[in-house]
């Protein structure tokens, strides 16, 4: 039974280890398409984009978390998460996100300088992906 | 000798003053604890972050990126963080000096910049010569993430567009409750140490070089966060210092006063009798 299970843990900034548990699977969203992590994962180290992590808990339970910007690596069968946000779905602040959906939308209307709207555009991508997520 | 309305006065002034400074101090007491759990909250992040980083370095054998390009400093941003508010003793106003004197010192043929994060350094140098190119104010009160990661993307565009060839943090490290340490630390150009053995069989997606890519803004964001949380710190603990020390001086001078009080009342009854007696001896 333990054999098909692996640690898993998520960090981040502001929470520190936000959710430790043994999983049987995990699914994250890689930068190129999201992907699968099962037990006996060879070493790896990846980015990961805006998205969805969904685990598969030892005991068959599901959790999804809503990940903004981050990191996986897997040493030794270990899976470790960075991200600079990570939230369980049914944790997620929806009002927040809403307004910040608004304020990126407005500030792409404006349409300053490239840079803010690269930053306002992953503003909203994470609003986005927040309030999908939380309607689940 | 003043007379006792006065006294009584001046009495009931410095207490609520008192009260103030008191409750001002319990405050900062409050938050300072709030703001080294935060500080605790951060660590396991920064430091898996950290070991992360020197293992991709390490794969990555040839450390080219932006952030890490050493050019001749023609510009030097100083990024000044200090309070939004006063009344906490010497924080800001010794971090405004050091600043003033790390652009004195600036070597002539460059250029000191200032980006100011929090108000009280704002206020003072927007109205001197160092040009400002960003400040960001009003900020501790709601303290988040995205202020450090506002702070670092605009650093790093600073950066790679080459409009400035340095950053410089200029802060206060929360030490603990009673002691702050200034720091001016070198942010860009970012040094890495390529760190931990590099694992031959991991795999890197896409690549070493590009995952530094991902890894470096991190890094820069979470350096940031724990600046500000540091500086929050260390204001709360200041603030408290400062608090704690008014408290106990309106507490001395409290005492003076009631003193003075007590022997103004004194003599004021010592007269009054002498008066009595000396009425009713002219009587008799």
């Amino acid at each position: 039974m333990s054999d098909n299970t692996f640690a898993l843990e998520i960090v981040t900034p502001t929470g520190g280890v936000v959710y430790e548990r043994r999983a049987s699977h995990l699914s994250v969203p890689g930068e190129d398409g999201s992907f699968g992590i099962l037990a006996h994962h060879a070493d790896l180290m990846a980015a990961l984009g805006i998205g969805r992590v969904h685990v598969d808990e030892e005991g068959g339970q599901a959790t999804e978390l809503a990940l903004a910007q981050g990191f996986i690596q897997v040493e030794e069968g270990r899976v470790r998460i960075l991200a600079e946000a990570a939230e369980l779905v049914d944790r997620i602040d929806v009002e927040r996100a809403r307004d910040a959906e608004k304020r990126a939308r407005e500030r792409l209307e404006k349409h300053e300088s490239d840079t803010d709207m690269a930053r306002a555009e992953l503003a909203l991508k994470r609003a986005i992906n927040r309030i999908a997520l939380a309607k689940v | 000798m003043p007379n006792l309305k006065q006294i009584k006065r001046r009495i009931g002034s410095v207490k609520s003053t008192q009260q103030i400074t008191k409750a001002m101090k319990m405050v900062a007491a409050a938050k300072m604890r709030k703001a080294t759990e935060a500080i605790e909250r951060a660590r396991p992040y920064a430091e898996r972050l950290g070991e992360v980083l020197g293992r991709a370095a390490a794969g990555a054998g040839d450390l080219d990126h932006p952030l890490l390009e050493q050019r001749e400093v023609k510009k030097v941003l100083f990024v000044l963080v200090t309070a939004d508010r006063g009344l906490c003793g010497g924080f800001n106003s010794n971090l405004i000096r050091r600043t003033q004197q790390l652009i004195r010192e600036t070597p002539a043929g460059v250029e000191p910049l200032l980006y100011c994060v929090g108000r009280k350094g704002y206020d003072f140098f927007k109205r001197r010569d160092t040009p400002i190119v960003e400040h960001l104010t009003g900020l501790f009160n709601d303290l988040d993430f995205s202020h450090a990661t506002s702070i670092g993307a605009r650093l790093r565009e600073l950066y790679t567009a080459g409009e400035v060839d340095r950053v410089v943090l200029v802060f206060n490290e929360f030490k603990s409750a009673v002691q702050q340490v200034m720091h001016e630390d070198e942010l860009l150009p970012f040094s890495v140490e390529q760190g931990g053995e590099a694992h031959g069989e991991t795999i890197f997606e896409p690549d070493a070089e590009s995952l530094l890519g991902t890894l470096l803004p991190m890094t820069v964001n979470r350096v940031l966060w724990r600046v500000l949380l540091d500086s929050y710190a260390a204001e709360q603990g200041a603030r408290m210092t400062a608090m704690e020390s008014a408290t106990d001086n309106a507490g001395e001078m409290l005492g003076q006063l009631t003193l003075q009080y007590n022997r103004s009342r004194q003599a004021a009854i010592t007269q009054e009798i002498a008066e009595i007696v000396g009425g009713a001896a002219a009587i008799s």
